[in-house]
């Protein structure tokens, strides 16, 4: 099976966008690295736990539970999950619109738009409301509890829920009632508008205690909706929720609760958490109001508390109360977690946080038979996201609600690591830090870094060790066997297409990068490409075309060595010094363009003429032309250049030079000529010609094609010399149409030379003995002072001082401990330890699966365990003059980075996750 | 453009003191002959006769003998359709609502003004029957009726008297949604109370005819009382709820949000009025087709066809095809004219060729603005086909009637001739006056009275 390298989290989307789609009956297994399922019949956190659902309801959880046959499973490893939260208290539904002081029968049911998209909302983690019909009136009606996502019959999860209370000033700004007289009657009078109670505090009570007693006494008056309502509500002993924020409005609702014998709850804010004791004792709940105004603080407090940062240690410490968190009417729902979150430091334990967002709000609200935490049995309405519940910068990534998703964060291109280690380079480790990439780039590195709006997060955990990828310094893969040598102007970078298998599993490997090479290099050198093993597509892939230029001097003798090298420097030179020369006129040009200097010129041309010697003939040589004819205004003049050939003649116009390619052919019979001019005309037929030597040096004749020209043409030679045709095509335009210089002719088998001249890429040269090497270092390194990595070398021992002052890398044998004078040597700690920096090779395709093992081998026999991380990574980088992009954790590198479950080069260590390009390779 | 009010100005001026166009009595018999019959219910008739005895249909088909006193109408080359039917309007009102929240007592025959230019542009464009209904601004409006465009007072104009009591669970102006529902409920509640007084009095009443001492509980006697309630009974506030309930009335139901649909049905099955209710929608009630669909109820749509938003998190636009989700849904439906749209819009013909522009077969969207909208009104044995019995409402189209190059030609309402495009004069002033200006403007000309209509 083929495998392409796809983001995890697409992977996860993609499965969980199917769950709207779940068959009824069918099973399906969320695995995640942690849930949170808010219930005491289970621990508070179970690692790497399983939730079974089914038909929208969870029929277990746990950290062993046994996954069916056929269950479709969710894997998300680097996820926590916890239950929907559940907002007691909000202004979502508004406040109805109507004048009675008293109505119990406004639903806040009804306020409710059952087909809204809430996806908002639900970001928030949110899953569950409670609908107040308002907090402007004594009692506003009846509150219910909705959801915020599913089919829009099922949405409301309880209607009816409580009677709302509503104590403090507002309802005291109660408006006349007027009754109309419908329809209008001159028999009877209007009646004058009639007060409602209260007007002021002190009626408060008693116009509950009236309202009450008039529904409790039906007297077969008038029908009364209102009336009706709080009858059937007060007989069914329904909770009474009281919203208050005064003291005295909560001692007082306190007292009229017990005096009446009914059972509810209290809304309210800081006044209500000073009297936690006293709501403890009565046995109320408390769903305590944060303010939630982040988004926009502003204005002055006036008080000794900070609203946004509340004392709620008195709350934390009783434990008899029961306390749920909710939001003032006019607050953001969308804050409500960070709300929560932000209970925390007002003396709450994360436990008591998260329960009272959850279960205990659903509990006081009377539906946490069905929401509230992660029990079998109830509905599947849980939180996907990344980060502990109630971490600050946690993301929500998924909501589920009834088992179907809800809402999913839009895709990102961010993703952040977190780990325990991060390499940053030999012995510069950073503990507990992060990571951030961005497109494919790391973006930023820290202890803390930034969390742009729904990245991925992969909190690899507190063990790992997060190295760059790592880089194989040669090797073939993706040549498939062809084991040719390349020519110095082949390009490896156009065999590469989309990953396949073998670089699946080199990737897999950790070896990120491949300094892909031919096997064997021509003498005239041959090219290395730097390869990604995995990406969409060639454009992914590649890091740089021609990373390197590679000569072979192996089999050459030392004494030669120099004179073979030396020759591809001085062409190269050569052909540098062209290009630098048409840069230097081609600023001055534009230097003169924006000056405003140039004026109209015509293009320069070059001639590049060579001698020929030739017998003088009647025809060979150049002639002046002219042209005449009706079709043209006033006659032409040419200079042409004509070649007699036994009988045949061949010739050019010279002069002006002809824009199109053309050729004049034609035969000599005595005195006659006779032929034609061949020229691409698309079709049109070409010209014909005629003439005739009247004279020595002169011919008259007529030129025609079709009926389109008529001309007469009239020739007098100027010059009886040998002409050499091919002088002609040899000339080149050094100006454009407008005078700017023309580049020079691109040579692609020096273009990799120049490149080595211009310090962009190194030359690498396979030497192996020391003479070979000396030979090497003093044309390249002292000579032409140019970058210069060593392959192979087997003597560079010998030249430890000079490699290390010159700062030449040395790409070290694949076999990393060989016999060298009877004697067991490895060269990469040798030269390691002489300062000297190495590199591994694979010298293999799929065989760079290997490199780690080469290093961890390397280490084992005397290589320090940093040197070899380093030789894998930013020292093979610096060699190839790449380390901006490969090979090193900073920002705007490549987002190339391997999790291992330790120090990589520790026995016990495995590679975990590989990421390039800032995309999680697949297992 | 002054000129174009001027002249719409004068144009009033001239309907008022003239009236609209007045008509004869109708001939005793027509026959149009010649032209393609798209009848609706049956199969089109590519050329063939439609007989007239006395304002009905008496023969339609290509064989049918011509008496030799019909006065024979030569329809070569032209199309004849149905009247078209606009299922609810309140444009021909002076007033779309009253100011009353609960106003079941109120007939729209004291607001039908005959002299808005509404009526004479409906004719116009081909339409001879309007379900006249108060406006959505409302919790219980009153009573529709259903006219034809011709006539100088409502009584002339009027087809069908009580045809339904209009009301809304969409929050009428200052209302939200729990102050509507709980005005709703509570008008019915009224009413329950209200009958079982009735009954009571009616019992006491009884009694008291036949001096007689109360010898029951209360509850058997509300039982007994009952039955003694005649119709006459029935205060003005109440008569119409029970008519309402009984079915004499239908109950139109504006829902101009999906939310406002599930409370609209469970309102229409507590009252159990459910089978003779129709719900007039507004453009985002179209979420709540399953809704609908499973009520069984048919729909009067938006008159804006298409609906447009935009996903909160990738501000995507989405567009759906509103009568398209209702045709796959199998819910009967009936087409508005979009009064606030284009011009073409406000064509019924046009809103049902969009329909068929946009996947909807052309018989199912010709049902749109005939048939179906005469079943709803509860006069499919009189309008809305060209079938033999038929009240003769035809409209003759110069081509197909879903071409927008077609003109209407002639309008016949039960056999008059109601409108010709040859005589409308102020028709040719404004192609006239069009062609002379070359502007665009020209049509404020003609629609500037229309009076805001919901």
């Amino acid at each position: 099976m083929k495998q392409r390298p796809m983001r995890l989290f697409v992977a996860v989307l993609a499965a969980a966008l199917m769950l709207p789609q779940a068959i009824a009956g069918e099973t399906v297994a969320v695995r995640a690295g942690r849930i949170y399922p808010v219930s005491d019949a289970h621990p508070w956190v179970i690692e790497n736990g399983t939730m079974l659902l089914r038909d929208g309801k969870i029929i277990a959880v746990g950290a062993d539970v046994a996954v069916p046959a056929g269950a479709r499973v969710i894997e998300l490893p680097d996820a926590t999950i916890m239950p929907g939260l559940v907002l007691a208290s909000n202004g979502l539904a508004g406040m109805h619109l109507g004048e009675e002081s008293v109505a119990a029968g406004y639903r806040a049911e009804d306020a409710f738009d059952r087909y809204a998209d809430f996806r908002t909302t639900l970001a928030s983690g949110i899953t569950t409301a409670h609908l107040s019909p308002g907090w402007h009136r004594l009692m506003s009606g009846q509150g219910a509890v909705v959801k915020l996502a599913g089919p829009s019959n099922a949405r409301v999860l309880a209607a009816d829920t409580d009677l709302t209370i509503n104590l403090g000033p507002a309802i005291y700004n109660t408006p006349r009632i007027q009754e109309l007289l419908v329809p209008p009657s001159p028999d009877r009078d209007v009646e004058p508008s009639r007060a409602q109670r209260p007007g002021s505090r002190v009626t408060r009570f008693l116009a509950l205690r009236e309202a009450i007693a008039e529904a409790l006494n039906d007297d077969g008056g008038e029908a009364d909706l209102h009336r009706d309502a709080l009858r059937d509500a007060w007989l069914s002993r329904q909770t009474i929720r009281v919203q208050a924020q005064e003291r005295a409005d909560i001692i007082g609702a306190a007292s009229f609760l017990a005096s009446q014998e009914r059972s509810g709850y209290i809304v309210g804010g800081q006044q209500a958490a000073e009297l936690a004791g006293r709501l403890s004792d009565a046995g109320l709940p408390l769903v305590y109001t944060i303010d939630a105004s982040f988004a926009a603080p502003g204005g002055d407090i006036g008080s000794a508390v900070d609203p946004l940062l509340p004392d709620l240690s008195d709350l934390a410490e009783l434990r008899g109360l029961q306390l749920a968190l909710g939001l003032p009417a006019n607050a953001r729902v969308t804050d409500f977690r960070l709300a929560a979150a932000m209970a925390q430091r007002g003396g709450l334990s994360e436990r008591q946080a998260l329960r009272a967002v959850t279960i205990e709000p659903a509990s006081i609200l009377g539906v946490d038979d069905r929401v509230g935490s992660l029990d079998a049995g109830k509905d599947a309405d849980f939180i996907v996201l990344h980060g502990a519940p109630l971490e600050t910068n946690a993301h929500i990534a998924l909501v589920f609600v009834n088992g179907k998703l809800a809402y999913h964060a839009p895709e990102s291109n961010a993703i952040v690591v977190k780990a325990g280690t991060i390499w940053l380079g030999p012995n510069n480790w950073l503990r507990d830090g992060s990571v951030l990439i961005e497109d494919g780039r790391i973006v930023d590195v820290g202890r803390r870094v930034q969390r742009p709006p729904h990245a991925q997060v992969i909190n690899a955990g507190a063990d790992a060790f997060v190295t760059p990828g790592f880089i194989d310094a040669f090797g073939h893969l993706g040549l498939r066997g062809d084991n040719g040598a390349t020519p110095s102007d082949v390009n490896l970078a156009r065999v590469i297409g989309a990953p396949d298998e073998p670089e699946h599993r080199v990737a897999r490997a950790g070896v990120t990068t491949v300094m892909m090479a031919p096997y064997r290099f021509t003498g005239t050198g041959s090219r290395f490409t730097a390869v990604k093993t995995a990406g969409q597509a060639r454009r992914d892939r590649v890091v740089r075309e021609t990373a390197a230029m590679a000569f072979d001097v192996r089999n050459i003798d030392a004494a030669l060595v120099a004179g073979r090298l030396k020759g591809r420097l001085d062409a190269g030179k050569k052909y540098l010094e062209t290009w630098q020369k048409y840069e230097k006129e081609l600023a001055e040009w534009l230097a003169r363009k924006e000056a405003g200097e140039l004026t109209e010129t015509k293009p320069k041309v070059v001639e590049e003429t060579a001698e020929e010697e030739a017998e003088v003939d009647p025809i060979t040589g150049t002639w002046d032309a002219t042209l005449t004819s009706e079709q043209i205004p006033e006659p032409a003049n040419a200079k042409i250049a004509l070649k007699l050939d036994g009988n045949k003649i061949e010739g050019q116009v010279v002069e002006p030079p002809s824009p199109i390619e053309h050729k004049i052919v034609g035969e000599l019979n005595g005195t006659t000529l006779k032929g034609t001019i061949e020229i691409e005309t698309g079709g049109a037929g070409v010209p014909e010609w005629e003439a005739e030597i009247d004279r020595e040096d002169h011919i008259v004749g007529k030129i025609s094609m079709g009926g389109f020209l008529e001309a007469d043409i009239e020739m007098t030679r100027t010059d009886k010399g040998p002409v050499d045709l091919k002088v002609v095509t040899r000339r080149r335009r050094t100006q454009g149409e407008d005078g700017r210089p023309l580049p020079p002719k691109v040579d692609e088998t020096l273009e990799p030379i120049k490149a080595i001249l211009e310090h962009k890429i190194p030359a690498v040269v396979a030497v192996s003995t020391p003479k070979q090497i000396e030979a090497v270092l003093n044309l390249i390194v002292d000579e032409w002072e140019l970058p210069l990595v060593l392959l192979d070398a087997q003597g560079a021992r010998l030249h430890l001082e000079r490699l290390r002052e010159k700062g030449v890398g040395v790409i070290v044998p694949t076999q990393v401990v060989r016999r060298e004078n009877d004697a067991w040597y490895n060269q990469s700690a040798d030269l390691s330890r002489g300062g000297v920096a190495v590199a591994f090779q694979s010298n293999a395709g799929d065989g760079a699966r290997t490199l780690p093992t080469v290093g961890l081998y390397a280490v084992e026999q005397g290589l320090s365990a940093e040197q070899a991380l380093a030789a894998l990574t930013i020292d093979a980088a610096r060699m190839y003059l790449l380390d901006d992009r490969i090979g090193a954790i900073a920002p705007g590198c490549d987002g190339d980075l391997l999790i291992f479950s330790g120090h990589p080069f520790d026995a016990d260590s495995a590679i975990q996750r590989v990421i390039i390009n800032g995309q999680e390779v697949p297992r | 453009m002054n000129l174009i009010r001027l002249h719409s100005v004068v144009a009033i001026i001239a309907a008022a003191l003239l009236g609209v166009p007045a008509f004869a009595e109708p001939p005793a018999k027509v026959a149009l002959t010649g032209g393609r019959i798209i009848s609706v219910v049956g199969e089109e008739i590519a050329s063939g006769t439609v007989l007239i005895e006395h304002g009905r249909i008496t023969a339609v088909g290509t064989d049918v003998e011509i008496p030799f006193d019909a006065m024979e109408v030569d329809c070569t080359g032209k199309v004849l359709l149905p009247g078209m039917i606009d299922p609810h309007s309140s444009r021909g009102l002076d007033i779309t609502n009253e100011n009353l929240a609960v106003a079941a007592f109120l007939d729209v025959y004291d607001a039908i003004d005959p002299s808005r230019l509404y009526f004479e542009e409906a004719l116009r464009e081909g339409v001879t029957s309007i379900h006249v209904m108060y406006g959505n601004n409302t919790v219980i409006a009153g009573v529709g009726r259903v006219v034809h465009p011709i006539g100088l007072s409502p009584d002339e104009m009027t087809q069908r008297t009580d045809t339904a009591l209009k009301l809304s669970t969409t929050p009428r102006r200052g209302y939200d949604r729990m102050r509507q529902m709980a005005e709703l409920r509570e008008t019915f509640l009224d009413l329950d109370h209200y009958l079982e007084r009735l009954a009571e009095r009616k019992y006491e009443e009884s009694l008291e005819e036949e001096e007689e001492e109360i010898a029951v509980g209360p509850a058997e006697a509300r039982n007994l009382g009952r039955e003694l309630i005649q119709d006459e009974d029935y205060d003005d506030q109440h008569a119409n709820l029970v008519r309402l309930r009984r079915g004499d009335l239908d109950a139109w139901i504006y829902c101009g949000n999906a939310t406002d649909v599930g409370p609209a049905i469970e309102l229409a099955n507590d009252q159990g009025m459910l089978d003779t209710t129709v719900l007039v929608l507004g453009a985002e009630a179209h979420k709540a087709v399953r809704e609908i669909r499973r009520a069984g109820r048919p729909v009067v749509l938006a008159p804006q066809l298409t609906y447009r938003e935009r996903d909160p998190f990738t501000n995507e636009l989405s567009e759906t095809f509103i009568p398209g989700l209702f045709h796959d849904a199998g819910v009967p439906f009936a087409l508005q004219p979009n009064a606030g749209g284009s011009l073409a819009e406000r064509y019924l013909n046009y809103q049902a060729a969009v329909c068929v522009r946009n996947g909807i077969p052309r018989q199912a969207a010709l049902e749109a603005i005939t048939i179906a909208p005469a079943r709803m009104i509860g006069m499919e044995d009189r309008v809305g086909s060209i079938e033999t019995g038929k009240q003769a409402n035809i409209v003759i189209f110069s081509g197909d009637p879903l071409d927008f190059n077609s003109w209407v030609e002639q309008v016949y309402i039960s056999g008059i001739l109601a409108y010709d495009r040859g005589k409308d004069h102020r028709l040719q002033e404004l192609l006239e006056l069009e062609a002379g200006e070359d502007n665009g403007a020209a049509d404020d000309g003609a629609t500037d009275e229309n009076g805001g209509g919901e």
